[in-house]
């Protein structure tokens, strides 16, 4: 399907398919390379095959070819050492991988293939394995086809196509929604480089024009924290789109802060589930009316025992049970493992049950540390986390960014009057830290577990 | 009062302000007991607080050494 899409005849010869920070494809082009790369990569076909996903058009090129031949993509992130990718190809029993050529150019260089031993026969139909490691550090393998993944696509009837830039890493669930959405609308991905600093993005949004803008919120306190406001002011963003991690309340308001006018959506997705809900209505937490009927797009959600469940049309094929021995069934409901609290009329995240902190068997959850943490006007970001005790367990402990030109201490002490004020004996970090960033994983989310 | 006394002592008056509070006049022979002020909660962060000074924690094993005063905690770090 992906391949029908990329090489169909009408797609605009000159969109701007893929705009790096000094590269660029077009569809036209990226469907004359996906068509070339059939006929190289055809000894590969109904076989399970690992593409090293890097930022470069072409490996949209490879994966597409290889949905033409009807192959089991497993996708693997380029950013990982090579032991690594051989050790999961291994896992996976992949009969080959497929990396990048050596060119700078996006479209001139070939690829190289290489072939691995012991394979699995493949399905002898087209899927697309996303390899996550979720909260765990153990992969799981979950099967999408383009169908599914294309599902949840809105469409949009525009003379243009819409600029999107994209933030997520390519080889995961959410980047992949986003290439969807900017394809099927005939549009322009804009990419910055990896590990670009926030001026560098900044710039990007404007010179590129870029009117769609999905990331996670430490992506976007990130942005807001170390790039110039100036530059942000002359951005002509239509539309901020946040997922990835729970989106808090403070996020929301900075963003609205600097981008007013800026339609702000919240997207609910995860690898297993696809995409599951959004909400603009710029509040944290969705509406409890949510849980009383399925949604358009045929996603059911309900709440067990304080954690959200879903059974979702959008969902994937499967595990592959390589990495993953148990099955789900997805035709039935999903436990998420994102814990909530209704208030009132609407539905509040409280955090991963596994980043649950256990102070001498209290429970405590970090975002609503975080929440108290967050209210004050001289915390740009926070992260709350666990610290073990030889006495009892666990204690939460904190690092805090203050806003540019705050006085650490002062913020510091601002963070410990909210906590005594707000939250319990079990509640209040004992250990604050006033850091200059929160470090994120490579997906740009916030690592919560204990620090080792 | 040696140095170590001197330097739990600091760490217990962190404890306090920590909680907003400024604890009456700390010595060695301070009864380490309920009178103090101090929660399981707040005795906890002290531990965390003196094995990031000491490089130590005498709880580790498990078990709580028995204290009476200050003077007695110290001597768990000496």
């Amino acid at each position: 399907m992906l391949y029908q899409w990329i090489i169909r005849p009408d797609a605009p010869a000159l969109r701007i398919a893929w705009l790096g920070t000094d590269r660029s494809a077009t569809w036209g082009e990226l469907g004359h390379l996906a068509r070339e790369r059939v006929g190289r990569l055809e000894a590969l076909a109904r076989q399970r095959v690992g593409v090293v996903v890097e930022v470069a058009a072409d490996c949209l090129a490879t994966v597409s070819a290889l949905d033409k031949l009807d192959c089991d993509v497993f996708l693997l992130d380029g950013q990982a050492g090579r032991e690594a990718q051989y050790a999961l190809a291994a896992q996976l029993r992949l009969a080959a991988l497929v990396r990048r050529g050596t060119a700078a150019s996006d479209i001139e260089g070939g690829v190289s293939v290489e072939a691995l031993a012991d394979a699995l026969p493949g399905s002898g139909q087209s899927t697309l394995t996303i390899l996550t490691s979720g909260t765990s550090d153990k992969p799981k393998a979950v099967r999408h086809t383009w169908a599914s993944l294309s599902r949840p696509v809105r469409k949009t009837v525009r003379a243009e196509g819409p600029v999107w830039l994209l933030s997520y890493r390519l080889h995961l669930y959410a980047g992949l929604q986003v290439v969807l959405q900017c394809l099927l609308n005939g549009g322009t991905l804009v990419i910055p480089a990896a590990g670009a600093p926030a001026d560098d993005v900044a710039r990007l949004l404007v010179t590129a024009r870029v009117e769609f803008a999905s990331a996670t919120p430490s992506y976007w306190r990130r942005l807001l924290l170390f790039a110039d406001p100036g530059t942000l002011r002359q951005a002509s963003l239509q539309q901020i789109t946040i997922g990835g991690e729970a989106v808090d309340q403070q996020v929301l308001n900075l963003l609205h802060q600097q981008f007013p006018g800026v339609r702000l959506v919240h997207i609910y997705a995860t690898s297993e589930l696809g995409r599951c809900f959004s909400v603009a209505d710029g509040k944290a937490g969705f509406p409890a009316c949510f849980l009383d009927q399925p949604s358009a797009d045929g996603v059911e959600l309900k709440i067990e025992a304080g954690e959200l469940w879903v059974r979702s049309m959008n969902a994937m094929s499967g595990y592959d049970p390589l990495l993953s021995p148990s099955q789900v069934s997805l035709t039935s409901w999903f436990a998420t493992g994102d814990l909530v609290e209704r208030r009132g009329d609407r539905i509040y995240f409280l955090g991963r049950r596994t980043d649950i902190i256990n102070v001498g068997g209290q429970k405590v959850h970090p975002l609503e540390v975080e929440s108290v943490i967050r209210a004050g006007a001289d915390v740009m970001d926070a992260r709350v986390f666990p610290h073990p005790s030889s006495i009892v367990g666990q204690v939460v402990a904190c690092e805090v960014v203050g806003r540019p030109g705050s006085d650490p201490q002062t913020v510091e002490l601002g963070v410990r009057r909210r906590c005594l004020a707000n939250l319990n004996a079990h509640q209040r970090p004992r250990l604050i830290s006033i850091v200059r960033r929160i470090e994120t994983s490579a997906a740009d989310k916030v690592v919560r577990r204990q620090n080792s | 009062m040696n140095n170590t006394e001197t330097k739990v002592i600091e760490q217990m008056c962190e404890v306090f302000r920590n909680k907003d509070q400024e604890p009456a006049a700390l010595t060695p022979e301070t009864l380490v007991d309920g009178s103090l002020g101090l929660e399981s909660l707040d005795f906890a962060e002290l531990a965390i607080r003196l094995e990031r000074v000491f490089g130590r924690d005498p709880f580790a094993r498990g078990t709580i050494p028995s204290i009476r005063t200050i003077a007695d905690l110290a001597k768990l770090y000496d």
